[in-house]
């Protein structure tokens, strides 16, 4: 199927157009409107008639399908009771089967006198006169019907497949039968749910919550593996404010939960967390450095050579997290960004530092990163060759990246970048912007023409202006409509919470890696799509299913689902990995100060990513890709044991949270398990409580000091920097 | 514009319950809207003979009910819902991606459109704009919608690029709309 020219999603004019070639057809070339009441009225008549057999025969409840809410409120019909039936009154609706129930609305049933004897004469009487109708009121033209294009309308090029249709022939029946009204429909392949009425509902957040669980359990089942046991409360409430807001719970907020004895305290939890004050923009600031990684890695926009500000694009998605803005807008926003990348300038946009990190002229970076992030595809090695595993063909790349060649990085004075569109006039000899194509030369080396044309094959204008088509515009409209968005978006929120996605890698799905729970991910992805793609819906059906409650610790029967051995991720454990860098340094400010909250301001952001940057590394490669040393490693644990973010985390000053525990008057048992608390989520064991008290003891009564050695050992421990 | 038999007609009407004050008339309600929504649905796309399918259902659909017949507009915009969704229905089944990615716009400029008279006015109208075009734009439209032609085609016969047989089409539409507009107001 090709596309002709896309204008933006909601332009006044494409609906205009829509309409006005419709009025053009009917003018032009017909047909008009035809009289459609008498059919209407036989199709009302005849269903009134199978009905009434129905019920006689088989029992059925008659149900009227299900309409749409209406603004015309249907009234109580004055004065209808039994005694005074009318014929005016609507004929039953037809029968229909009550499966899936739970989605028909119950019709109130009419008891109509002698309707059945009155509507059968009715439509004997319909039939004669039917035929002494006229046809068609206006001038009869029995010429070709023209299918109007659909609002997408033709490439220039193609030719419209005309729909020829002769008008029917008038049948000619005997007088005393009478031919069924057409239907859409046969009742005798009457569909579970009714052809009319309003879409199916969405999906319940415990009917997705309930779908995972069934889904993985599947799996289990298949691989003959035994899931391990349920995380105890605080291992799950651990995990939650982890992976929603990035850092540990504090010992207040675990003791709430734990007061909280209601039967859905996680689900008001996850609630809380994910909509309330002042957790909200903790989650915003969270998912938008998140996101920022995801887009233009640990490293994009920190150099100074780099077009883009970093905290720009942080600025960016932290607003739009905190609008709780759906998937689908970020991405076109982000696609389709223009405007300046400095806060402060008048046409700041910070969603312009995407695509300006790494913006060359020939957009190739942006083509890659585009296609990975969004599509949940990996194109870059089709930049010189066909994909070895992908069905990515090397044109394909350069059709991809057709879409970005109207984008144009406008450096200001200052530093200023601006990412703007301007007319293209492709890559020929001579300037051509109504054919504007890009070329590439293939291995063989011959030189290749390209077109913009997204990876489903559907085309856009070959032109290169601006205000005729605009490139990026077109290819958001089309990212967003297609089935990778949401796949890519499912597949990599799953794998943030549970350590693993669908498939590995997670942006490079394709036949040629198949997803480990392909059920799974499809309903997902449709249901994410109905729930406007929400991204807090989303996350609220993983945080609630099994899978993402299990312990961590690997059981009896399922030491075979080991991702890190090179298996296919079951999720019959929670999948133990180390906190992000962020998640450590946040967890540490806040309980070494004893706040409520880590969020930083001024001099404490800087410190911040100081202590971050240090951690973060470039391959300094064409793809930009950049990797942490915040994986085990020396430099990282040299940071941890004596850097100043842990020796400020376990002073004595007066405001840290050990003051506060070593001068309370709780008893030095309830001091020690305040500190477990803090740091862990989780109360000593009797081993490591009467250890700690030994130590207490052997300090001659300096229990300050103790106390300090204890909670350095636990900040230091695997189990603190381990998101388990 | 009905053709329906008197007596088909009078069996209906005259069935309203006397104590009722809101006298409703499937024949009329029928009569007032299936133009509109037989247009509405070949403006959304559908072919003539779905048009006239979906049309069918659409009534069928509503009058298996109690229904109360407000006012115009209100029926109108409630005929149009219940048309649209059987149209994404019919679509979905065939696997067709359906055109219209912003309905509620749609609705707006529909109704604009086929003001109180299910678009009739707006019919003349286009008539009478199509004429002041000027021959190419007349050639253009006609070989577009009538013979379905394709863009290169109308650019041969015009001996033009492609790109101005567009250019050519979209500005001659524009003026149509334009002068539709006008007499309209």
């Amino acid at each position: 199927m090709t596309l002709p020219e896309r204008e933006p999603i909601d332009d006044p004019t494409r609906i205009e157009d829509a309409i006005l070639d419709a009025a053009l057809v009917e003018f032009l070339s017909g047909p008009s409107p035809p009289d459609l009441a008498p059919r209407i009225l036989q199709a009302l008549a005849q269903q009134a008639t199978d009905t009434s057999v129905a019920e006689r025969d088989n029992g059925f409840v008659a149900e009227a399908p299900p309409l749409v809410s209406t603004p015309v409120a249907p009234p109580v019909q004055q004065g209808t009771n039994s005694a005074e039936q009318s014929p005016l009154e609507i004929a039953p609706a037809r029968p229909f089967k009550t499966a899936g129930a739970g989605r028909h609305r119950a019709a109130e049933r009419r008891q109509y006198v002698g309707v059945a004897t009155i509507t059968l004469g009715l439509s004997v009487a319909l039939v004669a006169g039917y035929f002494s109708l006229k046809s068609s009121p206006s001038n009869d033209n029995d010429i070709d019907i023209v299918e109007r294009e659909a609002i997408k309308g033709t490439s220039p090029d193609e030719e419209p497949s005309p729909e020829i249709v002769a008008p029917s022939p008038q049948p000619s029946l005997p007088p005393d039968e009478f031919e069924r009204a057409p239907r859409l429909v046969d009742d005798d392949q009457a569909p579970a749910s009714p052809t009319i009425g309003p879409p199916a509902p969405l999906s319940t957040d415990a009917e997705m919550v309930a779908f995972i669980d069934t889904e993985v359990a599947k799996q289990w089942s298949l691989n003959e593996i035994k899931p391990s046991p349920s995380a105890t409360d605080l291992e799950w409430v651990r995990r939650v404010y982890l992976g929603i807001l990035g850092r540990i719970p504090t010992v207040e907020e675990l003791e709430a939960f734990l007061a909280d004895s209601s039967d859905n305290s996680r689900e008001l939890l996850v609630d809380k967390l994910l909509t309330e004050e002042p957790y909200s923009e903790e989650y915003a600031r969270n998912w938008a450095e998140i996101w920022t990684e995801i887009l233009i890695g640990r490293t994009g926009g920190t150099s100074r050579k780099s077009l883009a500000s970093r905290g720009g694009l942080f600025d960016y998605l932290q607003h739009s997290f905190r609008e709780n803005k759906p998937y689908d807008q970020l991405a076109t926003e982000l696609i389709t960004a223009t405007g300046s990348n400095k806060p402060g300038t008048p046409n700041y946009n910070g969603a312009v530092n995407f695509l300006l990190d790494g913006m060359t002229s020939d957009a190739t970076l942006a083509t890659a990163r585009t296609s990975r992030v969004f599509l949940g595809q990996q194109v870059q090695c089709a930049q010189c060759h066909t994909h070895p595993f992908a069905e990515v063909a090397q044109s394909q790349f350069w059709e991809l990246n057709a879409f970005f060649r109207q984008s144009y990085a406008d450096r200001k004075r200052g530093g200023t970048v601006d990412l703007v569109n301007r007319d293209f006039p492709g890559e020929s000899p001579k300037p051509n912007y109504d054919d504007a194509a890009i070329f590439f030369e293939s291995r063989e080396g011959r030189v290749v023409a390209a077109y913009p044309k997204f990876i489903d094959g559907v085309e856009i204008s070959p032109s290169g202006w601006v205000d005729e088509v605009n490139r990026r515009e077109a290819l958001a409209g089309l990212v967003i409509h297609s089935d990778e968005l949401p796949r890519a978006l499912v597949n990599r929120v799953w794998s943030l919470f549970l350590g693993h996605g669908f498939t590995t890698p997670i942006d490079d799905m394709g036949p040629h890696n198949a997803p480990s729970h392909p059920e799974l991910i499809d309903h997902l992805s449709e249901e994410f799509v109905l729930h406007d793609h929400d991204l807090k819906s989303l996350m609220r059906w993983i945080v609630l299913s099994e899978p993402f409650g299990l312990s961590s610790r690997i059981g009896e029967e399922n030491g075979l689902d080991d991702p890190l051995a090179g298996s296919v991720p079951l999720f019959s454990r929670y999948y133990t990995r180390q906190m992000r860098a962020e998640e450590v340094y946040d967890s540490l400010v806040l309980v070494g100060n004893a706040l409520s909250s880590p969020l930083p301001s001024g001099a404490d952001n800087a410190a911040r990513e100081a202590w971050l940057g240090q951690f973060a590394m470039t391959y300094n490669t064409d793809e930009g890709g950049d990797f942490s040393l915040f994986d085990g490693s020396v430099p990282q644990s040299l940071m941890m044991m004596n850097g100043p973010l842990m020796r400020r985390t376990t002073r004595l000053e007066e405001g840290s949270l050990l003051h506060r525990v070593i001068q309370s008057e709780l008893a030095p048992a309830d001091k020690i398990e305040h500190l477990f608390l803090a740091a862990l989520s989780r109360p000593p064991k009797a081993n490591e409580a009467r250890a700690a008290e030994a130590l207490l003891r052997g300090r001659n009564g300096d229990v300050a000091a103790a106390l300090q050695d204890i909670w350095w050992a636990l900040l230091n421990s695997n189990e603190f920097i381990l998101d388990h | 514009m009905s053709t329906i038999p008197p007596f088909i007609r009078s069996y209906y009407m005259t069935s309203a319950s006397s104590s009722s004050s809101t006298r409703f008339d499937p024949v009329r309600l029928i009569e007032n809207h299936q133009v509109g929504v037989w247009r509405y649905l070949r403006a959304l796309g559908a072919d003539p003979s779905l048009a006239d399918d979906l049309t069918q259902d659409t009534f069928v659909a509503v009058l298996q009910r109690p229904f109360h017949d407000y006012n115009q507009a209100a029926t109108a915009a409630y005929l149009r819902k219940v048309a649209h969704n059987l149209f994404i229905t019919t679509m979905r089944r065939a696997k067709r991606e359906t055109a219209m990615e912003n309905i509620e716009l749609f609705d707006a400029g529909w109704t604009d459109w086929q003001q109180e008279d299910q678009g009739e006015s707006r019919l003349v109208a286009l008539r009478e704009c199509f004429a002041l075009l000027t021959e190419r734009a007349q050639l253009a439209l006609r070989m577009r919608f009538t013979d379905r032609s394709s863009r290169v085609q109308i650019a041969e016969a015009l001996d033009i690029t492609v790109h101005g047989a567009k250019n050519l089409m979209q500005r001659a539409k524009k003026k149509l709309r334009d002068c539709v507009e006008r007499k309209a107001k």
